[in-house]
C-alpha cells in the first residue's frame, strides 16, 4: 500500500515504553494473546504460520473468527487493546470481540496500515469479568471482494490505562483509513486530526490578524503547516482507498464478474432482463425486500424493465405482474442467494391467464 | 464522439462566461471553465427536451450546433486583445500550487470513475437512473409514484420532479458514444470538479485585491474533501450546481461592476435553475442581494416586510395566507410554493449536525475553520480594510456580502425550521448545501484578510 507508515511499530513501542516506565503495576496486568495460546476458530479458517495466526474467510462464509476462551480477566485493570497485524485486505474490517458477564460485545478496530490500538470502555461493555477474547475479520458488509482476503495477526495485547496506551490509541485513530463512510451520500467520517488542525488554523489566522508583522509570518506558517498535515492525511487515506478499489476491480475483472459492489444483483437482473427482452411494456415487477437498498439497486439494474418499490402494486390492465422479494415461495420462477440475502422471483397466485405464458418459459 | 462533445461544449459555453481573471492565462482558463459548466448544463437541458419526447436523432445535430458555436468561440479567442498581465512572484507560486493540487485531484478522480461504477445513492436512484432509462427506452416518463394521471407506465423515480439537465447530458453523451459505458460517461464529473475549481480562482482573482488570497481561497475549495469526493464518487448534480452558481455570481459581480446587463448575464442566472431545485433558491437570493445592494434602503423595508409577514401568518392569520387557488400557502404549519412544493415548518436541532459537518468531520477539511477565523478577525481588521475606489465596485462587493448573509440565513432556516432537518442529522443534504455556497464564503473570508497582504493591489 502507498504511504505505508510504521504505525504498528510505533504503537508497540509506545505500549512498551509505558511498561518499562513502571508507572503502574503493568507487568502484572498486561496480557498478550498469541498463536501459542489456546484458541479456537468457530468461523472461517485460522492457520498458524510462524508466530502469526492467518485468518481467512471461505467462499460463502466470508468471515473468519478466532477466539481465546477460558480467560479470567478483570476488565477494570485493562483499558486498551493492541492488535498487532500486517494490514487488512481491501474493503475488510477487523473487530475485537469479548465475552463479559452481561454477554458478548464487539469493538471496531480502526483500519491502519499495520496494527492498531483501541480503547476499551465500560460503555462498550468492557466491564466485570472477561472470559473470552476474540477477533472478527471479514469484508465490509460481508460482501465478497474476490481479492486475497487473509490477515496475519501476531497477537492481541491488553494493557492497563496509561499515557502511552492512550497516546497509541489516539495515534491509531488519527491515522486510520476511514472507508467511504456512508459515501453513497459522500459523507465523510468524524476526524480528530482534521478538527484539531482546523482549530490550529483558526487560532493562527486570528493571531495573524492581531499580531505585529513579525509574528504574522510565524502565524501563517503554523496555519500552513496544519493545512499541509490535513492534506497529507487525507491524501494518504485516498491513495489507500484508491489502491483497494483498483485491487477489487482487477479481482472482479479476473473472475469475470461485474465491477459493481453488488455484482450478484447485477447478474441476477441481467438474467431476468435477457429473458424478457423486448417485452418491457408487458410486465412490471413489484419489489418487496426488507432492505430498501436491494429494492432500489434492482430497480436500477432491471432497467428498462419497470419495477416498483411496492409489493402490493397493481399494474394497469394487460400488464403482467411479477414479484421480486426476499420471502420464500413454494414455486419460485428463479431464486438466487446473494450477499444481500435471497432474491426470489415469483408469479402471484392470482396471476391472470394472460400471464400464464411467463411461467411456461424456461428459467432465465 | 462523446469526448469531442465535451471539448465542444466547453468552447461553446465560453460565450456565456463572465469576463473574470486579472491576467490573460487566468482569464482564458476562467472562460473555459465557466464554458464547460454552462455548456454541459445547457446541452443537457436541450438533450432532455428531445429525450423526454422520444426523439433520439437530435444527438449529432446538437453536436453540430455546439461545434459551430465552439469554432466561433475559437475565432473570438484568436482575435481577442490580450489583457495586461500582472506578474507577482507570490501569486505565481500560489497559482502553481493550486494547479498541481487541482490536477492531482482530477487525476485521482479520473482513475476512480474508470474503475468504480455509479456508486453514490442519488446517482443510481435519480440522476443516472433517468439518463439510463432514456438511453434504453427513449421517451419514457418518470413519476414519483406513477398513477393514472402521470401515466401508469411511467418509471418510479423519487426525484422525478428534479430538473433533467444532468440526465439529459449523460443520455446525450451515451448516444454520441454509441454505448452505455459508465467509465466514459462519468468523466463529466472530474471535469466539473476541475472546471469549478478554476472558475472559483478566476472569480476570486477578479473580486479580491490580493491575488495570493484569491488563490488560497480556491485551494481551500479545491482541497475540501467533500468537493473532491463528489468528483470521485460521480453521479450527483451538486458539483455542477456549485460551479454554475460561481458562474452566476461572477456574472452578477461583473454586471454591477461594469454596469452592463448582457444576455450572457441573464443566461448565467438561468443555468443553476436548470441543474437542481436549490439553484432556483440561490438565484432568487442573488437577485434579492442585487436589489438590496443597489438600493440599501430596501434592506430595512425587506426586513420589516418579512417580520410583518411572519407575524401576520403566525399570529394574526391563524389559517395562513392562501393564494392562487391554494397553489401558494403561507401558514404557521407549512409553506407551499409552486416548483418548491410543500414544506412543513418544524423546529429541528440543527446546531450539532452543522458543527459536525462543517468543523468536526473530514467533510470540508479546515475550510470552515478558516471562515470562522475570518468572521472573528473581521472586527480587528475592519479599519484596515480598504473599500474599492469606484462606486460600482463597492456595490459589486456589497452584492457578494449580502448574498453570503442571505445564503447563511437560508441554510440555517431551511434545516432548523423545515422537514429538511431530517437530512441534516445524517449530514447528507446539509453538506451538499454547504458545498454549494462554499466558494462564496471562502471569497468573503479571503476579503477579510486582505489588509494582511502588503501586495494586495488597489482596484
Amino acid at each position: 500500500m502507498p504511504f505505508s507508515l510504521s504505525g504498528s511499530t510505533f504503537r508497540v513501542w509506545a505500549l512498551r515504553i509505558v511498561i518499562l516506565a513502571g508507572c503502574a503495576p503493568v507487568h502484572a496486568q498486561t496480557l498478550e494473546l498469541t498463536s501459542a495460546d489456546e484458541h479456537i476458530a468457530p468461523v472461517g479458517t485460522v492457520a498458524i504460520e510462524g508466530d502469526a495466526l492467518v485468518l481467512r474467510g471461505e467462499p460463502g462464509v466470508e468471515q473468519a473468527v478466532v477466539l481465546w476462551p477460558g480467560l479470567e480477566l478483570e476488565a477494570e485493570g485493562l483499558a486498551y487493546a493492541h492488535v498487532d497485524h500486517d494490514g487488512l485486505a481491501p474493503s475488510h474490517a477487523l473487530s475485537l470481540y469479548f465475552r463479559a458477564s452481561d454477554g458478548t460485545h464487539i469493538v471496531d478496530v480502526p483500519q491502519t496500515s499495520g496494527g492498531a490500538t483501541v480503547a476499551l470502555a465500560a460503555a462498550q461493555g468492557w466491564r466485570g469479568r472477561i472470559t473470552e477474547i476474540g477477533l472478527v475479520y471479514g469484508p465490509q458488509g460481508n460482501i465478497p471482494t474476490l481479492v486475497e482476503s487473509s490477515i496475519r495477526v501476531h497477537g492481541v495485547t491488553l494493557a492497563p490505562p496509561s499515557f502511552g496506551a492512550r497516546f497509541a490509541a489516539a495515534w491509531s485513530s488519527l491515522w486510520r483509513i476511514a472507508p467511504w463512510l456512508g459515501s453513497r451520500n459522500h459523507v465523510l467520517a468524524r476526524n480528530t486530526l482534521v478538527a484539531s488542525a482546523g482549530v490550529i488554523v483558526a487560532l493562527a489566522l486570528l493571531a495573524a490578524a492581531i499580531a505585529p508583522r513579525r509574528g504574522r509570518r510565524f502565524a501563517f506558517t503554523v496555519a500552513l503547516a496544519a493545512f499541509v498535515l490535513v492534506e497529507f492525511a487525507v491524501w494518504r487515506q485516498w491513495l489507500v482507498l484508491r489502491d483497494e478499489t483498483s485491487a477489487i476491480a482487477s479481482a472482479r475483472a479476473a473472475a469475470g464478474v461485474p465491477p459493481e459492489l453488488d455484482w450478484q444483483l447485477v447478474r441476477f437482473a441481467e438474467g431476468v432482463r435477457r429473458h424478457y427482452e423486448g417485452r418491457e411494456h408487458e410486465l412490471a415487477f413489484a419489489l418487496g425486500f426488507d432492505d430498501s437498498y436491494v429494492s432500489d439497486r434492482l430497480r436500477f439494474h432491471l432497467l428498462p424493465l419497470r419495477a416498483r418499490r411496492d409489493i402490493a402494486y397493481v399494474p394497469p390492465a394487460g400488464v403482467c405482474l411479477l414479484k421480486l422479494g426476499d420471502e420464500e415461495v413454494e414455486t419460485p420462477l428463479l431464486r438466487r442467494e446473494t450477499a444481500f440475502g435471497a432474491v426470489v422471483l415469483s408469479l402471484p397466485a392470482d396471476a391472470g391467464p394472460e400471464c400464464g405464458w411467463i411461467s411456461s418459459r424456461s428459467s432465465p | 464522439m462523446d469526448l469531442v462533445a465535451l471539448v465542444a461544449l466547453t468552447l461553446a459555453g465560453s460565450w456565456l462566461a463572465a469576463p473574470v481573471g486579472r491576467s490573460a492565462p487566468v482569464a482564458l482558463l476562467g472562460r473555459l471553465a465557466q464554458g464547460y459548466l454552462v455548456g454541459a448544463i445547457v446541452a443537457g437541458f436541450v438533450a432532455a427536451q428531445f429525450e423526454s419526447r422520444g426523439v433520439t436523432s437530435y444527438a449529432l445535430p446538437l453536436l453540430a450546433a455546439i461545434g459551430l458555436a465552439a469554432i466561433a468561440a475559437i475565432v473570438r479567442e484568436l482575435r481577442r486583445v490580450p489583457v495586461s498581465t500582472e506578474r507577482r512572484r507570490g501569486a505565481a507560486l500560489a497559482f502553481a500550487v493550486l494547479a498541481v493540487l487541482v490536477l492531482a485531484h482530477t487525476l485521482l478522480a479520473l482513475l476512480e470513475v474508470r474503475e468504480r461504477p455509479p456508486y453514490p445513492w442519488d446517482a443510481w436512484t435519480n440522476w443516472l437512473f433517468r439518463a439510463r432509462a432514456w438511453y434504453l427506452e427513449p421517451g419514457v416518463t418518470f413519476a414519483w409514484a406513477p398513477d393514472a394521471a402521470s401515466g401508469a407506465t411511467a418509471l418510479q423515480v423519487p426525484g422525478a420532479h428534479y430538473p433533467a439537465s444532468v440526465p439529459g447530458l449523460v443520455a446525450w453523451l451515451a448516444r454520441l458514444s454509441g454505448e452505455w459505458s459508465w467509465p466514459r460517461l462519468l468523466l463529466a464529473w472530474p471535469l466539473a470538479y476541475a472546471a469549478t475549481s478554476i472558475a472559483v480562482v478566476a472569480f476570486a482573482d477578479q473580486a479580491l485585491r490580493s491575488r495570493t488570497l484569491a488563490v488560497i481561497a480556491a485551494i481551500a475549495f479545491a482541497t475540501a474533501p467533500f468537493v473532491v469526493t463528489h468528483a470521485m464518487l460521480a453521479g450527483y448534480a451538486d458539483l455542477f450546481l456549485t460551479g454554475t452558481l460561481v458562474v452566476a455570481l461572477a456574472a452578477a459581480y461583473e454586471w454591477r461592476r461594469g454596469g452592463r446587463l448582457s444576455i450572457a448575464t441573464v443566461a448565467a442566472f438561468a443555468v443553476p435553475v436548470l441543474v437542481k431545485i436549490e439553484g432556483l433558491v440561490w438565484i432568487v437570493l442573488l437577485v434579492l442581494a442585487l436589489a438590496l445592494a443597489a438600493r440599501p434602503r430596501l434592506s430595512a423595508a425587506v426586513v420589516a416586510a418579512s417580520v410583518l409577514a411572519l407575524v401576520a401568518t403566525v399570529l394574526v392569520l391563524p389559517e395562513g395566507i392562501h393564494l392562487f387557488g391554494e397553489r401558494v400557502v403561507l401558514s404557521a404549519d407549512f409553506v407551499r410554493v409552486p416548483y418548491l412544493g410543500e414544506t412543513q415548518l418544524t423546529l429541528n436541532p440543527v446546531f450539532g449536525p452543522l458543527v459536525h459537518a462543517a468543523l468536526l468531520s473530514e467533510t470540508f477539511g479546515v475550510a470552515f475553520w478558516a471562515i470562522i477565523a475570518a468572521a472573528l478577525a473581521a472586527l480587528p481588521l475592519r479599519r484596515r480594510l480598504k473599500a474599492p475606489r469606484s462606486r460600482a465596485e463597492r456595490e459589486a462587493q456589497r452584492v457578494l456580502a449580502i448574498h453570503g448573509g442571505l445564503a447563511l440565513t437560508f441554510t440555517l432556516a431551511l434545516f432548523a425550521f423545515t422537514v429538511a432537518g431530517r437530512w441534516a442529522v445524517d449530514q447528507t443534504s446539509l453538506s451538499r448545501v454547504l458545498m454549494q455556497t462554499l466558494p462564496l464564503w471562502l471569497i468573503l473570508a479571503a476579503r477579510v484578510f486582505e489588509p494582511l497582504d502588503p501586495r494586495a493591489a488597489d482596484r
